[in-house]
């Protein structure tokens, strides 16, 4: 037998007293509440003191401050075009006057094509990194927060990208897709989402669980409001690390990509093309060779420096 | 536990039929194996073409394609390789020794380096070798392999003196020179063979292992020092141990659990990543033919290559799924 609704009255039968504030000033209440218990510093204050003590973080930083601004200023820096062909100054050695790292097999000056190759090579990959990681850290949101036939159907696709091998059907796709980099960016983000994806999941099982989000609920917050203002803040510093360190990847995958000579077309420069071309003129020029790998090698491994630094200096665990 | 891997062999087995889905489509706009018929001949007429679509069953839309393809497959036909004109399994077959045998001899090199030097580097933190080990890694995990091989190639292969130059084309040269006579490959003695085979795996084997030491060596190092942090490490010290028998029998045998089973899970992916290896170096195995076989529109042969890799992944996992059951008792599956 179905029991009539009592009305709204307080166990020993008193009405409800009118509430003291509405559900959304509790829910700033309780924000205000954690911020004014942080001791001496705020989170980012001691997020910018353990960055700015980690060596190479810092020197990766700056790596990467000084790359960014020399390909932003390339047609200020060299005064050389970097696909026109100037016959008659083909393989002139490095460090000779006027061609700072030599030419290459139609006489296009090196370091010009490394600053310009650099621009495409650099917004490839973080173009493809910033995407994919908003794409990742949403749908990753998403599934751990409501669970159910969501979760399982996106865990099964994300399964289906991680047990596909990427790099064969990267190539049949740059094959038919190819040449125009923001064709690449696509395929890239296509293929790339599904990590930061499961990586966002697991942490967004582990935050439900808090206290928080159980007072958040209790007091009538709605999914949305606290997927974004609760559950998003608290893996944007996971986010932010593996975005950094997936651009180093990105960059690795583009490069990898022109090697096999399918990434971006032959006439715009970026430092995969380079380096394929130049395997083509081993023998007299080995130089070719040397320049487009150093600055992809240079790139990766300073994101990797900013990565590690950015990942002890936003893990609130560690306490230096 | 059976029940357990019952359930998942099928839910693996259904992500198998989507990636096979997926792969198939994908290969479809790789375009028609007729543009390669028209390049070898120019004087091709269009009906000629079209019986040919017609035989090859190319005039159907793709997922009518698919379906035919599944039904064959699951007859035990993967299809014929339309570059070789053979059946593209036995193909297949024929290059997965040359890969294992190049990547057999990576993996016990980086096993025997990468643990040994994790160990050292964990029981050593933050001495300076440790510091050094640590920046290798760095340095290992940012260094692209195609750069880092045409850079060995460079310095052992073009830059020495004729007679020291190590060779970096295939697994084997045409010719060999004994007694002073340069004789064919195949009326050579043996020890001659070897010679010749061992030069053309240092370069690619030596590119590899070098490169991949990082990762498992500061994974070691990570597990060692994971460990060592625990309760039964510091009774064992307690109780009076020497310290080697500490490391050695107590913490190793607990890191080497997860050690393990990264490397499990290594494996598919020295399949999948032999591609560029493998075109670099002009080493024929599976790398390479799935490269050359997107890159003449042959889809039967780059399917099949494509789902033997999809299959060795998904096999994989679920391996490492079930051998954390067997590894550590602690862990139980429903």
């Amino acid at each position: 037998m179905k029991t009539p609704e009592k009305p709204n009255l307080m166990p020993d039968g008193q009405p409800i007293p009118e509430p003291v504030c509405t559900l959304d000033e509790m829910d700033i209440g309780l924000e205000a509440l954690e911020t004014t218990s942080a001791k001496e510093y705020t989170y980012a204050q001691m997020v910018l003191r353990r960055f700015l003590r980690h060596k190479l973080a810092l020197t990766g930083f700056f790596i990467i401050g000084i790359l960014i601004t020399l390909t932003l200023l390339a047609n200020v820096i060299s005064s050389y075009d970097p696909s026109i062909a100037v016959i008659q100054d083909r393989f002139i050695p490095p460090f000779s006057p006027g061609h700072f790292l030599g030419t290459d097999d139609v006489g296009r000056d090196v370091w010009t094509r490394i600053l310009y190759g650099g621009r495409i090579s650099l917004m490839i990959g973080f173009i493809t990194a910033i995407t994919g990681g908003i794409i990742g850290a949403l749908l990753g949101s998403a599934s751990g927060y409501f669970g159910g036939w969501f979760d399982s159907l996106m865990m099964r696709v994300c399964e289906v990208f991680f047990s596909i091998p990427t790099l064969p059907i990267l190539i049949t796709l740059s094959k038919y897709f190819g040449g125009s980099p923001w064709n690449i960016i696509l395929i890239m983000v296509v293929f790339g989402w599904a990590g930061t994806t499961r990586m966002v999941r697991g942490l967004v099982l582990q935050i439900k669980q808090y206290e928080y989000i159980e007072a958040a609920k209790a007091i009538g917050c709605s999914n949305s409001r606290i997927i974004l203002r609760h559950v998003f803040p608290n893996t944007i510093a996971i986010v932010l690390v593996s975005m950094t360190l997936s651009i180093g990847g990105a960059i690795l995958t583009e490069s990898s990509l022109s090697f096999l000579g399918l990434g971006v077309q032959p006439d715009i420069p970026t430092w995969g093309n380079m380096l394929s071309n130049a395997m083509n003129f081993m023998w007299n020029a080995p130089h070719l060779v040397i320049w487009p790998g150093f600055f992809i090698f240079l790139t990766i491994l300073s994101f990797n420096f900013l990565g590690d630094g950015l990942r002890d200096a936003l893990d609130p665990k560690l306490k230096l | 536990m059976w029940q357990y891997i019952v359930k998942q062999s099928f839910q693996r087995l259904f992500i198998l039929i989507i990636i096979s889905f997926l792969a198939f489509i994908i290969l479809t706009l790789v375009g028609d194996p007729v543009d390669i018929l028209k390049s070898m001949n120019p004087h091709i007429t269009q009906k000629q073409i079209d019986v040919y679509k017609h035989q090859q069953g190319l005039d159907r839309p793709p997922l009518i394609r698919y379906f035919i393809w599944a039904r064959n497959v699951l007859k035990g036909d993967f299809g014929i390789s339309r570059a070789y004109k053979q059946p593209v399994f036995p193909l297949l077959i024929s290059r997965i020794p040359n890969t294992m045998y190049m990547q057999a001899i990576i993996m016990l090199i980086i096993i025997c380096l990468s643990i040994p030097l994790g160990i050292f580097s964990a029981t050593h933190q933050y001495s300076s070798f440790d510091y050094i080990l640590t920046f290798l890694a760095f340095t290992g995990n940012a260094l692209p392999t195609f750069w880092f091989g045409l850079l060995m190639i460079l310095a052992f292969g073009v830059m020495p003196a004729k007679e020291f130059r190590l060779p970096f084309t295939g697994m084997y040269s045409d010719s060999v020179s004994y007694n002073g006579n340069v004789i064919p490959y195949d009326a050579a003695p043996w020890f001659i063979k070897v010679i010749d085979r061992i030069k053309h795996m240092l370069l690619p084997v030596l590119t590899v292992s070098l490169l991949s030491l990082a990762g498992l060596m500061r994974y070691t190092r990570s597990a060692m020092l994971e460990v060592v942090k625990q309760d039964y490490i510091r009774t064992a010290r307690a109780k009076g141990l020497r310290e080697k028998t500490v490391i050695y029998v107590h913490a190793l045998r607990n890191a080497i659990i997860p050690i393990a089973t990264i490397l499990i899970q290594s494996i598919p992916g020295l399949f999948a990543g032999s591609l560029i290896i493998e075109q670099l170096f002009g080493w024929p195995g599976v790398g390479k033919m799935v490269y050359e076989a997107v890159m003449s529109n042959d889809y039967p042969l780059a399917m099949m290559n494509i789902m033997f890799l999809s299959f060795l992944t998904v096999v994989f996992t679920l391996i490492t799924d079930i051998s954390y059951a067997f590894l550590d008792p602690r862990i139980t599956y429903r």
